[in-house]
């Protein structure tokens, strides 16, 4: 009796060993992201008088910007790369991530730390990225690398509304750069309707020349990946929205998706042309 | 938690049963393996070819660094008598067994295909096991494990083995129970809970029949382990770096885990004649579930931390690798997967679409194995064994959504394949197209496999007094089936029987023995097989169609060994020659290919290599009470032609290219060319053992992707580039050192007369912490566009580094 009482005690013993025996493993850090997001903020319009065209600006000052996401890669129709916005103006930030719109959806509030970023622009369209090469003759500049989006990009609201800026041919200038714009009485040029907005097939990125009304012109500009990229450019007049973009001197417009397109009206044609008025003004969005 | 609370109660219900046994036994078992150094049977003659030198240094101390006897993985466990490796899938049944081979009786390690009267067994290493219970007193050990691992504690292991001697009706059982817990975070591949289970009954009659039956239940549930780049390693500052783990909700997850419940039941039979003939008749069952979880995602970010284009060295730009490098020093949670990060992304898609899960890939197994081997010896010490094995397998493949994410619910959709516009070409069932996927229900594969194997063999033997002689032949019928039960979008086979494939199998084997005299051997082994294709090559992708693979061959192998062995009362040695030729191997892999932007099926075809080598072994007594093993191989494995190979595009299975791989010379194993390892074991008194051993590994490949070593790459780099590319990398030459002690002692309680024996050993792996890859490996994505080795580097598992195990017996008989 007493052995077993012996062995009843050695197994209790293994078993209270067992399940009580310290679990001192070494854990990984999960220690917050500290980020100082504390300072002023700069307005993008400020921000972008640093800049001068061709040249490329190290911002080595902690110096921040905040700004609405109003464009983003969700239709594949911009690559790697965020329009944001204030209301002084607004820049491209390019990032080096895809699907980005799941992070940073339209409507996002972003702050941006823009110390160890560089001020660039390509093709006069200005924009702040990570890195820029200039070994070969030619400026080569990437992104921020993705692991390092939580060190410059704190969110800071969603769901922010946007309206897009009401602009006529006339106003179109650098400044309105990475804005969300509405442009009214355009329509598609007699060669470009009924043309895809690009070549889906081929992957090939095009522009259609949309024609003001009032007279001039400026070019919606669509990827050849752009999942609407083989939508057929309506031939009615209209309404048109999307972020404004310069590729040198021509003025462009960047489609986020083919609901900002409202060109249902019959195309300014005769006595409209020559009123340079549509005949029937659809409803903007 | 409630684990341990199951143990808890499971120990407070058992203690009483347990103090009212009797208690007895006759050995403390090793429950890593049956074989150790100081069991292992080395006299190789025919009678009796249990274990070598070699063979318990590759066991114990070559896993470390994929030192393989003779380029096999792994020991085949034949466990009862049967194979229970199945042609589909990679279903092996080692997890079944590996756990509680503690509670198994070995029967015999059969080395280098030699001649064994336990049957034909086609394969390099054969660990043969038993469950049946022997006619032992009764008994009860008891076995504690308390291992580390990375510097940090604790995995824990308890073991009880109960064998309730003979009982009335010639009946005799044993019991076994394991259990294993290893937290979050002690092991590389996250953690371990496993349960394993045992009752074997057998029961004997007129001393030479017995009839016996075992239940093993085993269920496991563990996270695995994942390889990385070097240059994630040293980010994360952690030589068991994992990727596959991340936070949510401020706790560990474990995305990637597997799972295993199976219960198995075996049945054998056997009748003896008198002492020269015996009959066994062995069937196994397997009625059980495996399953894999992993992180999936689509349309979405690629959500792995060390992916290629977030580490630094993606960056060209030298600042911003520096800023790269110091965010990931100060943040290592960076280098961890993001889970709350993929559920606010789930979360905030439009209707709760999401784009991150983890998936659970299920086999649902029904397996019937069995054997049958008759021996009889005739007049003339001629011997003659003839028997089958036989394999009945059905697995079912199905995905369940194991866990949203946060979401609501996933798209059936083929992860992999663009949106072509096509609308049902990425549509995983166009049945029902664009179904939502709740959590826990079926999506994606679901497809039954089949298969039969019938293999009769014969064997028989002769024994002279200077030469014993035996030659084997073996004949295998197979097939294998697909049963789709969803229509692909994309392939119009995927649903339905794909018909039986069928082939025919050989193999052959021939041995001599030489006795020179009473301490000389020379044996010489002669084999031949004829292999039906491997599972992976007859159909190209099972998980989405029936089409066969461009290079459905049936592999054939030869060889021959040579051996020498002298034995004298203090000095064992043996020395072997080898040379292995196998042709017609073949390799398949769908991977995303750079060049053309889509993925591909890669197949390789004539794959021909040959292994030769030569192994020497030594164990002798140095001093008095110092015994010392020496082992050293040099071995060879080349690709002796260049092989074809294919890529089809995965959407609609036309070429891409075609061509020859420039493999010829070209080193085909992963494991070291040469290996020297030595071991002390010292005993100065009863009862103490200390022993220290150490390998010494050179010249080991990283294991090579063959694609990139194409004909179509030739002609795109120049030649230098080119030389790079198909070079082999070599690895660092490794050295581990391993050492153990131990104390063992007995007494006889004085009133119950029972004798007690406790053992406690402490031992202690890679005690100079040398930091050794246990798996290194080219990776098949390739730079096919600016053939940049560096962009898709090679990966690694390294080894936990030093570690200890202490680990106590208590056996009363």
């Amino acid at each position: 009796m007493k052995n077993k009482s012996w062995l009843l005690g050695c197994i209790s013993l293994g078993a209270f060993y067992f399940l009580f025996m310290p679990a001192c493993f070494k854990k990984s850090v999960n220690a917050a992201v500290i980020n100082n997001f504390e300072d002023s903020i700069t307005s993008i319009k400020t921000f972008r008088k640093m800049h001068s065209m061709g040249m490329a600006e190290y911002i080595a000052q902690p110096i921040f910007i905040q700004g609405t996401v109003v464009a983003n890669d969700e239709h594949d129709n911009i690559y790697k790369s965020l329009y944001i916005q204030d209301k002084t103006g607004g820049i491209v930030l390019v990032l080096d991530g895809q699907s980005l719109y799941q992070t940073y959806p339209i409507g996002t509030l972003i702050k941006v730390k823009t110390q160890n970023l560089f001020l660039t622009d390509y093709r006069h369209m200005v924009q702040l990225v990570a890195s820029v090469d200039s070994s070969s003759g030619v400026l080569i500049t990437s992104g921020i690398p993705t692991p390092l989006f939580a060190k410059h990009i704190q969110v800071v609201a969603e769901n922010e509304p946007i309206f897009p800026l009401m602009v006529n041919y006339k106003n179109l200038s650098d400044t309105l750069q990475a804005r969300l714009i509405q442009i009214n009485a355009v329509e598609f040029s007699a060669a470009d309707t009924g043309k895809t907005y690009a070549d889906k097939k081929n992957k090939i990125g095009m522009s259609r020349s949309l024609k003001f009304c009032t007279g001039g012109t400026i070019y919606l500009r669509t990827s050849g990946y752009a999942d609407f990229a083989g939508v057929t450019a309506p031939a009615g007049n209209g309404i048109v929205i999307g972020v404004y973009s310069v590729f040198n001197n021509e003025k462009q417009l960047i489609l986020r998706d083919t609901n900002d397109i409202l060109l249902t009206a019959k195309r300014c044609t005769g006595a409209a042309w020559l009123q340079n008025l549509p005949q029937t003004a659809p409803k903007a969005p | 938690m409630h684990l341990r609370l199951f143990y808890f109660l499971f120990f407070i219900l058992l203690s009483p049963l347990l103090a009212n046994t009797q208690i007895a036994g006759e050995q403390i078992v090793n429950e890593d393996e049956v074989v150790t150094p100081s069991n292992a049977e080395w006299i190789p003659t025919l009678l009796n070819a249990n274990g070598s030198p070699l063979y318990n240094f590759v066991i114990y101390n070559g896993r470390i660094f994929s030192w393989n006897i003779r380029g096999s993985a792994q020991s085949k466990r034949i466990v009862d008598g049967i194979d229970w490796q199945s042609s589909i899938g990679q279903w092996s049944g080692d997890p079944l067994f590996a756990g509680i081979q503690f509670a198994y009786k070995s029967k015999e390690v059969v080395i280098n295909r030699s001649y064994t009267h336990n049957g034909y067994w086609g394969y390099p290493i054969v660990n043969l096991i038993s469950s049946e219970s022997v006619e032992e007193k009764k008994s009860v050990a008891v076995i504690n494990t308390f291992s580390n691992t990375m510097n940090t504690s604790n995995m824990k292991t308890i073991a009880l083995l109960l064998k309730n001697g003979l009982r009335p009706g010639n009946l005799i059982a044993t019991t076994a129970l394991k259990f294993e817990d290893a937290p979050y975070g002690v092991l590389p591949n996250g953690f371990k809970q496993s349960f394993h289970f045992l009752l074997s009954v057998d029961k004997k009659w007129k001393h030479n029949s017995s009839i016996g039956v075992s239940l093993l239940w085993t269920n496991t549930n563990q996270g695995r382990a994942a390889t990385s780049s070097n240059e994630a390693i040293e980010l994360s500052q952690q030589r068991a770096y994992s990727p596959n783990w991340g936070w949510y909700h401020q706790r560990l997850y474990y995305p990637s885990t597997k799972q295993i419940n199976v219960p198995v039941l075996s049945v054998r039979y056997q009748k003896k004649w008198k002492e020269n003939a015996f009959l066994e008749m062995n069937n196994g069952f397997i009625v059980g579930n495996e399953s894999r979880s992993s992180l999936t995602w689509t349309n979405s970010a690629d959500p792995r931390p060390d992916y290629y284009k977030y580490l630094p060295s993606y960056t060209t730009d030298v600042n911003l690798k520096k800023q790269l490098s110091d965010w990931f020093y100060q943040h290592p949670e960076d280098l961890q997967i993001k889970f709350d990060q993929l559920e606010n992304i789930n979360k905030a898609s439009k209707d709760g679409r999401s784009f991150y899960i983890v998936n659970q890939e299920n086999n649902a197994m029904r397996m019937w194995h069995g054997s049958l081997l008759f021996s009889k010896v005739l007049p003339q010490k001629i011997s003659i064994q003839t028997g089958m094995q036989y394999a009945f397998d059905q697995i079912h493949f199905y995905n369940t959504l194991k866990d949203l994410l946060g979401g609501a619910y996933y798209y059936n959709y083929n992860n992999w394949m663009n949106d072509d516009s096509l609308a049902l070409s990425f549509q995983q069932d166009i049945q029902y197209p664009d179904k939502k996927i709740k959590q826990g229900e079926r999506w994606g594969a679901d497809y039954r496999m089949r298969s039969y194997k019938l293999s009769p063999w014969i064997q028989i033997q002769k024994q002279g007094p200077v030469f014993e002689s035996s030659i084997a032949i073996k004949y295998g019928l197979e097939g294998i089936e697909r049963i789709g039960y969803n229509q692909n979008g994309l392939y119009v086979n995927s649903k339905g029987s794909s018909r039986f494939q069928h082939f025919n199998t050989a193999e052959l084997k021939a041995q001599l023995l030489y006795k020179l005299n009473g301490r000389i051997y020379l044996r010489s082994i002669f084999f031949g097989q004829w292999l039906a294709p491997s599972y992976q090559s007859i159909f190209i992708d099972p998980d989405l169609n029936a089409f066969g693979s461009p290079y459905r061959l049936q592999e054939k192998k030869w060889g021959a060994d040579l051996s020498f062995f002298y034995r004298a009362p203090n000095l064992k040695t043996s020395l072997s020659v080898y040379h292995h030729q196998t042709n017609n191997e073949t390799d398949n892999k769908m991977f995303y290919h750079d060049a053309y932007g889509l993925f591909v099926y890669g197949s390789i075809g004539h794959l021909n290599s040959i292994l030769q080598g030569l192994e020497w072994a030594v164990e002798t007594s140095l001093l008095q009470n110092v015994k010392i093993n020496y082992v050293t191989t040099l071995s060879n494995c080349f690709y002796t032609d260049d092989a074809n190979y294919q890529y089809l595009d995965v959407n609609n299975l036309q070429i891409k290219e075609a061509g020859l791989l420039h493999l010829r010379d070209m080193s085909k194993s992963n494991g070291p060319v040469m290996v020297n390892a030595i071991s002390l074991i010292y005993q100065p008194i009863y009862g103490y053992t200390f022993g220290l051993t150490t390998v010494y590994g050179q010249e080991r490949p990283v294991a090579m992707n063959l694609f990139r070593r194409s004909d179509w790459v030739r002609q795109k780099v120049d030649p230098i580039t080119w030389d790079q590319i198909r070079q082999v990398p070599l690895l660092k030459d490794q050295l581990v050192m391993n050492a153990f002690a131990s104390r063992f002692f007995q007494f006889i309680t004085k009133r119950t007369k029972k004798r007690v024996r406790w053992n406690t050993s402490i031992s202690a792996r890679n005690i100079l912490n040398a930091l050794i890859p246990i798996i290194a490996y080219e990776q098949t994505r390739f730079d096919y566009i600016r053939f940049n080795k560096e962009k898709f580097p090679i990966k690694y598992l390294m080894d936990a580094g030093a570690s200890y195990s202490i680990r106590i017996q208590l056996q009363i008989q």
